[in-house]
């Protein structure tokens, strides 16, 4: 998975900096465009299908794996009603953020999903744009992809109760770009923006899942994510000024030109974005003889 | 009637020339590469190797599976994928 280093490479930039271009709330992932042309609603509307997907109900306890700056677990809590949102993340940055909010009925670790051990099992699971961080691109290229990802599946199965829900949405690799200009700006964004992470490939999904999660239902948003990103880059041209006023203005250069390539992405499908809602297969699915203690 | 052996010898005279026509400067010469060698190994990264296969697609007209192209690791499995994918073209 990515490291520590490569996290604060992605998101330790400074708070303040993606403020001024992602919503209020920070959700620093894709959002949901039906019936809005309005980024903060849009955000607002992908939380709200996202717990749907994971059968969130008011007293549950929910984790948020990849927890961003808290705005998923402020919505479960005050829009959705649970109990407890434990949110995990190994961004300092994003931590901190966190912390300082002192958000009623939260819990925020900074952790690893590696080294989490939950005292008690979740009724529920939600990863919003973690995923790509899980697989390194060696590890894709040596065709492991699957068994990372399957071992990252069986720890969310062991946090979790018996018919727990987990929904879960991903970047995905779409078609592979054959000019030497589009895949040279794809590849700039990995290694300059996202060390350590990769897209990884539907099926390597749908087939990791098992022995411990059924695919339920699947959505693919790959215009909602070049929407998304269409409107990051937006408001970050607006606020060129500010931004170089700031910071170094490579530092503005660098954002435009990683967005430009994510909205190029997703118009012509290098990139799209899944949606999917897994339930657990249980009580016994991970003391299967593949699962259990043969953690990668 | 093509075999399998010289269907082998013609992918990798195709690959030579894909790398040669795309201006590739390998670590060694391309008359030096053999199948057994690993495309980091000659100096032909990830996004090279795509841009190499785009080539040949080009001039088979065929389309490479992306998930197998993206995990062709030597000279030998871009080979292999050209005579599975390109055996009807040549």
């Amino acid at each position: 998975m990515s490291t520590k280093e490569d996290i604060a490479v992605s998101y330790d930039v400074s708070n303040d900096f993606f403020a001024l271009w992602l919503d209020e709330q920070m959700n620093y992932s894709c959002a949901l465009f039906e019936d809005t042309d309005d980024l903060e609603l849009a955000q607002k509307k992908k939380l709200h299908f996202m717990a749907d997907m994971a059968h969130v109900q008011p007293g549950m306890r929910v984790v948020d794996i990849g927890c961003g700056w808290g705005g998923n677990l402020r919505y479960l809590v005050n829009e959705r009603g649970v109990r407890e949102a434990n949110g995990i993340t190994l961004s300092t940055a994003q931590f901190e953020h966190i912390q300082r909010q002192r958000l009623p009925a939260t819990t925020t670790a900074q952790v690893s999903y590696r080294d989490y051990h939950p005292e008690e099992p979740f009724d529920a699971a939600i990863s919003i744009g973690m995923f790509e961080h899980i697989a390194t691109p060696e590890e894709a290229r040596d065709g492991r992809s699957v068994e990372v990802y399957r071992d990252y599946f069986r720890r969310v199965w062991r946090w979790t109760v018996s018919g727990a829900w987990f929904s879960l949405q991903t970047v995905i690799g779409g078609v592979l770009p054959r000019t030497s200009e589009d895949l040279r700006e794809l590849e700039w964004v990995t290694r300059a923006i996202f060390p350590g992470a990769i897209s990884p490939r539907l099926g390597d999904i749908a087939q990791a899942v098992s022995p411990c999660w059924e695919i339920m239902e699947l959505h693919t948003r790959r215009g909602h994510y070049a929407r998304t990103t269409g409107e990051w880059l937006r408001r970050l041209q607006a606020q060129r000024d500010v931004i170089c006023g700031r910071w170094e203005p490579t530092r503005f250069e660098e954002y435009e030109r990683y967005l430009r390539a994510c909205v190029m992405a997703f118009e012509r499908g290098y990139q799209s974005l899944v949606q999917i809602a897994l339930r657990r297969i249980g009580p016994d699915a991970a003391r299967r003889p593949c699962a259990a203690d043969n953690l990668v | 009637m093509t075999t399998d052996s010289s269907l082998n010898d013609d992918m990798f005279t195709l690959l030579l020339e894909a790398m040669k026509a795309e201006g590739h400067d390998t670590t060694i010469a391309l008359e030096s590469v053999s199948m057994d060698d690993t495309l980091s190994a000659i100096g032909i990264d990830s996004v090279r190797a795509i841009e190499i296969a785009a080539y040949i697609e080009g001039k088979l007209g065929v389309s490479f599976p992306d998930d197998q192209l993206a995990r062709s690791r030597s000279v030998r499995d871009l080979v292999e994928l050209l005579v599975r994918y390109g055996r009807h073209a040549a």
